[in-house]
């Protein structure tokens, strides 16, 4: 077999049901984008509802694509698989194949994407279709030429990727804005960088084949090391809980924060762009958008929008929070991990305990990142000023609390979000992750029905009536999946009763506590309380921690 | 600290079953593993040895049958059972971000019984280096690190699942001091799956034997030693076939002389073979890898004829 | 005590440690009064269970090579001790029915095997 072909069939046999799922999603789109009135829809609904799974499957095509991303990205070694680098191939056909596959697929998939999908959806403008697909092909050449090389310095490679990565898309994107260069620069700039990433691809794999890469360290390191109870045996732990609390944050638990600060290093500097975005499409564009312009200008839209990512992030990182250190799907718990004397309840609420941790520093984080970009972003004045209209505008009692439920409710509400994807972390199962899948996907339906409800006056009323059902039925469901659950907790044991007694009042005076001040703050009638209740249902998961503790009792003893 | 009046059985299994969708692990098992001694478990590849081992820490539930550790369910009672076990796995999975110091003050926290002088003792004699990221540790240091958190707290029950496969000779001559060190402090007990018979040969008390889930053979090494021998025999005329001696496990030879490993009282086996007119030309003790494979080869892989 | 185990002769163990405590002792490497390694300490340095030597001892002990005080540890017996005496001759005459049924294999004339006796125990 030809090399070529050897290198595409590796790819497609690795990831048989992943490339699968994406090719059938693809076929999906098109179906329904060349059938439907796609067209006559919002535009801003056409982004929402296919935005994220695309990004997902684009997220997904660059991971596996730079075949080498599951190394560890943090050591010095190269991240090409090892048993590659003995075929007997030179390095340029060894590097140039897995390059050459991954630029075509990636740039096929936008490529279908912008023609096919978002031209018959009434988005077509020329610079939308060959743009992003060099940008995206750029960003994939640099990612395997730096996931591929081998570095002197430990840590080096996550240092550069950020920097090097943005650079390469953003910085031809400046100069067009900045510089107004002529557009067929741009492209040539990107261009350029594919032989250069290449280089660099075949010059690190050359160097990894012979095993020539230097060996350094960081300067000071032993000394930091020695400081640190790395080295010597430190102060002994408190409790067993201590001391797992103590694995699960060095495991996982920094890595929320860490995403939190990288993502607004990333977008704080780009929210003028943003607000500039929404005040020129948000009269067209959603129907919620107009009302939201009127209470607060675009700058604070645009910096409240970005404060929503963490929360969706947060599933995604309770994900990996809850999911336990083992080999694969037959050793889902390791069996150091499992025989620790210590009971399934307490390795669940250290888990509880991890996400509030890494919640309330991701929150300082988004805090720090904030204040930083009003001292340095410039725009303050006006961002002060006109925080001061709105609150003119409203009585303060009200307003304060308001501002304060906002504030606390989304870290209480990040917190949520990641202890309630905990359970589908711990299972590693097909069937998990496709439930997990139709839920998020029946999410996206709802948003999008609601989208189609606006648009549509003439079926308010009948919705309207339906909403108390529709409470009614939410709240039944939840208090038999609640029951259920209790009930099989306290069937094996697994959480003593005192504490499932508190968890109930817990939820029971959150509920309520939640309900009695937002019926306090919005307006009276009957439709907007069944909103009330069954947004809270929905929003303040119960079934989904006691699942958990099913889950990790399940893995514990098979 | 041992609790006094504590049972003279660690171990109990009755009747554990276990299947694995359509094939049986572990079949009828019945097990019963004495205070203070060394049990050794021999078996191939896929007999059910890790999966008892399993059941013993509570690492799977019981389909049928019930397992008692210090007279405990340990999947009930996890804490209580765990804390006065120690365990060395046979693939190496200790957490390869931590260092062997943070490993140790982890460890620490969960095992009140913990020494922290003997646990540096055990740290230097071993050669492993505190700040050492266990990632980066060879093999055998790997195994070094866990024997290391699994003996500073002085468990009453050390489990070993194949603690020696891959390993070179110096480690594998650390977990066996090891396990004899453990073994000659009062009432602390030792189970342990192996595929080197030699080595189970010099610690085990007790040997039992599993096969495709059951247990064909449980007895002490001692009874095994002397039970079993290996007898040459001469027949006056050449046979193809080995003649069907009570007693005898499997047969190798042709011709004239035949050699079997005989299991039973010797005088009986002795007058076996003189009623089926043979004569014993030698005769030896066997070694346990010479019982093993007597007893596990299959009974159609008998001597070549002709 | 310098034991050597093997595993050659598929000898157990404590058999091993018996005859070569005999041999150490009836080559005088083992004087009378001699103490004996701790039970632990020779498991540990052997690399075998316990129970092992521990049987070893008893076995040294009925044959009347060593001699136990209870607290202070296992001492080589003096050599003349009676009542071990008729054990020893009878382990002899198990060892000498073992050397008599191999010479006749061997076909080696019981003439010759006392000759051999002789010039070993001169060499001894």
């Amino acid at each position: 077999m030809f090399p070529s072909l050897a290198f595409g069939w590796m790819i497609w046999t690795r990831h048989r049901l992943g490339l699968s799922l994406c090719a059938g999603y693809w076929l999906l789109m098109l179906i329904l984008t060349n059938t439907l009135p796609v067209a006559s829809f919002s535009p801003a609904i056409l982004p929402f509802v296919f935005g994220m799974p695309c990004a997902a499957v684009f997220g997904y095509l660059v991971g596996i694509l730079s075949i080498g991303l599951d190394a560890r990205l943090e050591s010095r070694e190269s991240g090409f698989p090892a048993r590659l680098r003995t075929l007997p191939l030179r390095t340029w056909s060894l590097v140039g194949w897995p390059m050459l596959w991954g630029i075509s697929l990636l740039a096929l998939a936008w490529l279908t994407l912008s023609c096919g999908v978002l031209r018959p959806a009434g988005i077509d403008h020329a610079v939308l279709i060959w743009l992003p697909a060099l940008m995206f092909v750029v960003i994939l050449a640099w990612l395997q030429a730096l996931v591929w090389s081998p570095f002197p310095l430990p840590g080096l490679r996550l240092f550069i990727v950020g920097p090097l990565i943005g650079a390469s898309v953003i910085v031809p994107q400046l100069l067009l804005e900045k510089f107004g260069i002529d557009e067929a620069l741009v492209y040539g700039l990107l261009a350029i960088q594919l032989p250069a990433a290449y280089l660099t691809a075949a010059f690190g794999v050359s160097r990894a084949r012979r095993g020539d890469v230097p060996h350094w360290e960081w300067p000071g390191w032993p000394t930091w090391l020695r400081w640190t109870s790395a080295v010597t045996v430190g102060r002994p732990f408190v409790s067993p809980a201590r001391a797992q609390l103590w694995f699960e944050w060095r495991r996982c638990g920094f890595g929320f924060p860490l995403l939190t600060a990288g993502y607004f290093l990333l977008c704080l500097p780009m929210i003028p762009w943003f607000a500039q975005a929404y005040e020129l499409v948000g009269p067209s564009g959603s129907p919620i958008l107009p009302p939201l312009l009127q209470e607060i200008d675009g700058l604070w839209l645009a910096l409240v929008g970005l404060l929503w990512w963490p929360l969706l992030m947060a599933s995604a990182c309770g994900l990996e929070i809850g999911r336990l250190p083992g080999r694969d799907r037959t050793r889902p718990l390791s069996s150091f991990l499992a025989t620790r004397p210590i009971s399934t309840a307490m390795l669940v609420r250290v888990k509880f305990e991890t996400a509030a941790l890494s919640t309330l520093a991701s929150w300082g984080v988004l805090l720090l990142a904030v204040l930083l970009w009003f001292a340095l972003g410039g725009k303050a004045a006006e961002m002060m000023a006109s925080f001061d209209v709105l609150r003119q505008r409203h009585p303060p009692g009200p307003f304060w609390i308001g501002l304060a439920l906002l504030i606390a409710g989304s870290i209480v509400l990040t917190w949520l979000r990641m202890v309630e994807s905990l359970w589908l972390g711990m299972i590693r199962r097909g069937w998990a992750t496709l439930g997990a899948l139709l839920g998020f996907g029946s999410f996206i339906a709802l948003i999008g029905f609601g989208h189609w409800l606006a648009k549509s006056p003439e079926y308010w009323q009948t919705f309207a009536d339906l909403l108390p059902w529709l409470a009614a039925l939410a709240v039944a469901l939840k208090g038999l999946a609640a029951g259920w659950s209790l009930r099989i907790l306290r069937r094996r044991d697994l959480v003593p009763s005192s504490a499932l007694r508190w968890a109930i009042l817990i939820w029971i005076a959150l509920a309520g506590g939640l309900f009695g001040v937002l019926y306090w703050l919005l307006p009276r009638n009957m439709a907007a309380l069944s909103t009330l209740v069954l947004g809270i249902v929905l929003l303040l998961p119960f079934t989904r921690l006691a699942f958990a503790f099913l889950a990790l009792d399940w893995n514990r003893h098979r | 600290m041992i609790a006094t009046g504590s049972s003279p059985i660690v171990i109990d299994m009755q009747g554990v079953t276990r299947r694995f969708g359509a094939t049986i692990a572990l079949n009828n098992i019945c097990l019963s593993v004495p205070r203070g001694c060394v049990f050794g478990l021999v078996g191939v590849n896929g007999s059910g040895k890790t999966t008892l081992i399993k059941h013993v820490l509570g690492l799977l539930r019981t389909e049928t049958g019930s397992v008692r550790v210090f007279e405990r369910d340990p999947v009930a009672d996890p804490v209580n059972v765990l804390s006065r076990i120690g365990y060395l796995s046979e693939e190496n999975d200790l957490p390869a971000w931590m260092t062997v110091a943070e490993l140790i003050r982890y460890t620490r926290a969960f095992y009140p019984g913990w020494r922290d002088d003997y646990a540096e003792e055990l740290r230097q004699s071993f050669g492993l280096e505190a700040g050492a990221r266990i990632g980066t540790l060879s093999k055998g240091q790997q195994a070094r690190a866990g024997l290391l958190v699994a003996l500073a707290y002085r468990p009453e029950l050390l489990v070993l699942d194949e603690p020696s496969s891959g390993l070179d000779p110096l480690v594998r001559r650390d977990i066996l001091g090891a396990i004899v060190r453990i073994i000659a402090d009062e009432g602390r007990t030792v189970l342990f799956s192996s595929h080197l018979l030699d080595e189970m040969e010099r610690v085990a008390d007790y040997v039992a034997m599993i096969d495709k889930g059951r247990i064909v053979l449980s007895a002490a090494m001692n009874d095994i030693q002397a039970s079993h021998r290996r007898l040459t025999l001469r027949f006056e005329q050449a046979r193809s076939q080995p003649p069907a001696l009570a007693g005898a496990l499997a047969w190798e030879g042709a011709g004239h002389e035949w050699t079997a490993v005989c299991h039973g009282p010797i005088d009986e086996v002795r007058a076996a073979v003189s009623a089926s007119g043979a004569r014993i030309v030698e005769e030896h003790g066997v070694g346990l890898d010479a019982v093993f494979v007597a007893r596990m080869s299959r009974p159609s892989a008998m001597a070549q004829a002709e | 005590m310098q034991i050597h185990l093997t595993h050659q002769d598929r000898v157990p163990t404590y058999l091993q440690i018996v005859n070569q405590v005999k041999y150490l002792v009836a080559s005088g490497r083992l004087k009378a009064g001699e103490e004996l390694p701790p039970i632990r300490a020779l498991a540990e340095q052997l690399v075998i269970n316990p129970n092992t030597v521990a049987r070893a001892y008893r076995e040294l002990e009925t044959a009347g090579v060593v001699a136990k005080r209870s607290t202070t540890g296992t001492y080589v017996s003096d050599a003349g001790s009676p009542l071990a005496r008729r054990e020893r001759l009878k382990l002899l005459t198990e060892r000498i029915d073992a050397l008599l049924v191999e010479a006749r294999q061997l076909n080696v004339g019981t003439d010759e095997i006392i000759d051999l006796l002789r010039q070993r125990d001169k060499s001894l």
